[in-house]
């Protein structure tokens, strides 16, 4: 095992890009669950579909990397509220199961079609951004540097949002009381096309950002909703705060046992730490949920 | 002999308290009635009584038993029952499966010992059937027993509530506004049927309501809910006439 | 009605048990086609089972990998014989759900639905790094299920590599085990306490019901099933790995019991063979199988819920509309 002093802000960097990019991810979950009690398993394929748009644009036909992500963002926020004004809508107040067996559809699918269109094997994408910074006589990667920075500020963006902007402040009335936000006035299918726009171009813009540090294939998505999933139920389901304690929590674990353990045990230690809070506390840091 | 007694009983939610050191007792036979305008805190009483909250503070005592920290169904297991506001039935079953399910205390095998059909098992099967459409004439609900709980008109759904209910040999019954929404005439149907309980089957009630003309009718004992605090208990006439309740009543709808 | 569905049942079995083995008794290929249809009915069928508590399960390829590790291990390193280590693999599952399903079933609806995810998925991996199950590479030459004679009389014959019609025979057996034991709860008192659970478990609880311990209980019930599949499919295919098994075929087979039709008995049972035939079928086009799969569930979610079984009750109309056909074919099919 190498020097832990030296090892030690490695662990950190890393534990703070993928903390922040687990975050934005499980935020957009986060988000749609409390709102609309929508579970999206699709969530991180719509990732993977970042990520693949990335690889064509920005990788295949050398368009600005800009305008990759922002070309990203257009698309899968139009994907987000076409999806819920034509698919999800549909299934509103039919309960839990629906939903959910939508999304699981919408995933599958999704899968498929990059399947075919895409292929099998994984593809690389060039970086944008080349090169080392030194903080400190540490040297990091500049690009994870970007995405952490970029990733943080888009969360807080989403806080902000949430707490300052009205349609933000709407999705919060929505997620507390669904029937005192209607007397309010609150349009529930505006905010709710809204919400499905900003949760899946969000997830779109983690991968187009993460694209070229990390292999884009169709099959990228199905390890990583697990992943969410766990963040999500460890912050508690619906909790948005909590999107963020488990996406910290878990980007750390995995950074710490990636560089101390191999891979493999990885996975290992991120249950151990579901296990530990799941006993302390079943329903997640800051969850909610009612117990029986 | 004292049936319920409720001490000191608190619930706070937050910063909220929506119950607050309410005592009262609760005696056999007895008709009990707990009034008070909305947002009193009765219907939080009621889950605290039958275990959905548990309370900040307080005991709950049933049949000289503390059963504060019981959940729910061991509770009815006891013979503390409540039927709900909105009408609670199990919508997708007929009349008939609703009492018939409702009969689970009532049998003696549970668990997969029901899947083995030994003659006693089908003994006791008819002797629930035989029970569950007496329940069902003595509530006039025998014509539609076929029919889908979720497809009876309102009177007969909380009829239907209260069959589910007796199935359980309950000796409290928690009532959660029986008669809101009814006319004169159903008003009266459940009022009468509500003494019946009582009457015939020795069940002690308590009725959370309204219609204070019900209430009036109906319950030997009030007491009166405000804010979550119990501002006034007696007999009917008592209460009805206390400053207080009738400044609780008459200041919500002002202020509303 | 009744006389159509019990005809229906009638013809089934026959061309279950008869019909089919006579007509494909050497061809290994279409037998194995039934066989993996088999397993995973009766996994779509337990998923029915915790469905009517209210409750949605994805993990269930936890007990199945549960019970074929027991299985494997028990065969292999206590010499337990299959028929008796196959039962075994089905308690211990059913003990094994009922440890988790403590703390697990403290939790309802959503959570627990990807809770089982979760544990499904920490199994899987956790199976990769402990050697005493054989870690990544797993377990094999694991023994089949060994022939039982009576004196000269054979009651089991030999399970060879070679000839799977005894495996057919198995696992049609576990099947419609399955099925009688699953009609017979939801018949019975219990499915009807079970019923009441997913209807409105706060009143269940007021009359006396213990929600949580039922859902237990239902948990233990579905995973003995499961665990037995898990055992069977050690001992036909003699060797697995963790990679065997995953996450995202247990999220199939919810989705097979879904197409179906999860509120029918027959719903899983068709979905699961219905899928499974068309997949060999579109062999030549497999590329396109995910997407078609998926295009089916959303088309089936959105304007079929009730799943293809539910277009049963389409058939009496079926039935008045060749009632009023004239003509030499309406008076054929009428006679019948």
């Amino acid at each position: 095992m190498e020097n832990l002093a030296e090892i030690w802000p490695q662990i950190v960097m890393n534990g703070l890009v993928l903390g922040a990019v687990y975050t934005l991810l499980a935020l957009g979950l986060a988000l749609i669950f409390s709102i609309m009690r929508v579970v999206n398993i699709a969530h991180a394929d719509l990732y993977m579909l970042g990520g693949v748009l990335t690889y064509f644009l920005f990788g295949q036909w050398h368009l600005n990397y800009f305008l990759t992500l922002i070309i990203v963002v257009a698309c899968l926020a139009v994907a987000g509220a076409v999806s819920e004004r034509f698919l999800f809508r549909r299934l509103r107040g039919t309960g839990l199961a629906g939903p959910l067996i939508l999304s699981l559809g919408l995933s599958f699918f999704i899968r498929g079609a990059t399947l075919v269109s895409f292929g099998e094997r994984e593809r690389g994408i060039p970086s944008p951004v080349t090169g080392v910074i030194s903080i400190g006589g540490v040297s990091f990667g500049t690009e994870r540097l970007v995405v952490m920075i970029v990733s943080l500020v888009l969360i807080v963006g989403l806080f902000y949002f949430i707490a300052k902007v009205k349609s933000g402040q709407a999705m919060r009335a929505l997620a507390q009381d669904a029937e005192a936000a209607y007397l309010q006035g609150i349009d529930i299918n505006q905010i709710s096309m809204l919400a499905f726009a900003i949760s899946i171009a969000l997830a779109g813009l983690a991968g187009a950002l993460l694209a070229p540090i990390f292999v884009v294939g169709y099959a990228i998505g199905a390890p990583l909703i697990l992943k969410l999933f766990i963040i999500v139920v460890l912050g508690g389901l619906g909790s948005l705060p909590g999107a963020v304690a488990g996406g910290f929590l878990i980007g750390f674990v995995e950074a710490a046992s990636f560089t101390l353990f191999s891979g493999k045990l990885s996975y290992l230690a991120i249950f151990a730490v579901m296990l530990i809070v799941f006993l302390i506390r079943p329903q997640g840091l800051m969850g909610k949920a009612e117990l029986q | 002999m004292t049936i319920l007694e409720v001490k000191d009983l608190t619930k706070r939610f937050g910063g909220l308290v929506a119950v607050n050191e309410v005592d009262f007792v609760v005696e056999k036979g007895m008709i009990l009635g707990i009034i008070g305008p909305n947002g009193a805190g009765k219907t939080t009483l009621y889950n605290l009584v039958t275990g959905v909250f548990r309370p900040t503070k307080g005991k709950v005592i049933f049949k000289g038993e503390n059963v504060t920290h019981l959940s729910t169904h061991r509770r009815a297991a006891k013979g503390l029952v409540r039927t709900f506001q909105t009408t609670s039935l199990f919508h997708e079953m007929t009349v008939l499966q609703n009492v018939l399910v409702a009969h689970y205390l009532f049998r003696n095998s549970k668990g997969l010992g029901q899947l083995i059909a030994t003659p006693s098992f089908h003994k006791e099967d008819a002797k629930v059937k035989k029970r569950a459409v007496e329940i069902l004439d003595y509530l006039g609900l025998s014509a539609v027993k076929n029919e889908l709980a979720k497809s009876l008109p309102h009177g007969h759904q909380r009829a239907l509530g209260i069959a589910l209910a007796l199935a359980t040999e309950p000796t409290l019954l928690l009532l959660d506004e029986p008669v809101t929404g009814m006319n004169e005439v159903e008003t009266a149907t459940m009022m009468s049927l509500i003494k019946r309980l009582r009457d015939d089957m020795g069940i002690t009630i308590v009725v959370v309501e309204h219609n204070m003309r019900a209430v009036m009718g109906l319950s030997e004992y009030i007491i009166a809910l405000n804010f979550g605090t119990k501002i006034a208990e007696g007999a009917p006439d008592t209460v009805v006439k206390n400053r207080d309740v009738i400044e609780a009543y008459l200041g919500v709808e002002q202020g509303a | 009605m009744k006389n159509f569905r019990l005809l229906a049942i009638i013809v089934l079995l026959v061309l279950f048990v008869l019909v089919i083995p006579i007509l494909f008794r050497n061809d290994n290929y279409i037998l194995h086609v039934f066989i993996m249809a088999s397993e995973i009915s009766i996994v779509a069928l337990t998923v029915r089972l915790m469905y009517i508590t209210g409750e949605f399960t994805f993990g269930q390829v936890a007990f199945v990998m549960f019970g074929a590790y027991s299985s494997a291990l028990l065969a292999t390193k206590a010499g337990v014989p299959f028929w008796v280590a196959l039962p075994m693999a089905g308690i211990l599952s059913a003990l094994f759900a009922l440890v988790i399903g403590f703390p697990v079933l403290r939790l309802k609806g959503t959570y627990f639905a990807i809770l089982t995810l979760i544990i499904a998925e920490v199994m899987c991996q956790a199976a990769r790094v402990w050697d005493f199950v054989g870690g990544d590479t797993g377990l094999e030459n694991l023994p089949r299920p060994d022939a039982i004679h009576i004196g000269t009389f054979t009651l089991i014959p030999e399970f060879t590599a070679i000839d799977k019609l005894p495996y057919y025979y198995l696992i049609a057996f576990l099947l419609i085990l399955t099925i009688v034991v699953f009609r017979r709860i939801d018949r019975s008192p219990l499915g009807a306490t079970f019923r009441a659970i997913q209807q409105n478990d706060t009143l269940a609880a007021s009359i006396g019901i213990n929600v949580r311990w039922h859902r237990i209980l239902v948990f233990s019930i579905s995973a003995f099933f499961c665990g037995l599949v898990g055992s069977f499919y050690a001992h036909y295919m003699t060797v697995f790995y963790p990679r065997s098994f995953s996450v995202w075929d247990s999220i199939t087979y919810v989705l097979y019991a879904f197409l179906g039709g999860i509120g029918y008995l027959g719903g899983p049972i068709l979905g699961s063979f219905g899928m499974i035939w068309l997949w060999e079928f579109m062999h030549p086009i497999q590329k396109f199988q995910p997407m078609i799969f998926a295009g089916a569930i959303v088309m089936v979610i959105l304007f079929l819920p009730g799943g293809l079984f539910s277009l049963e009750k389409f058939l009496p109309s079926v039935a008045a509309q060749i009632g009023k056909m004239s003509g030499p074919l309406g008076k054929k099919l009428r006679r019948n």
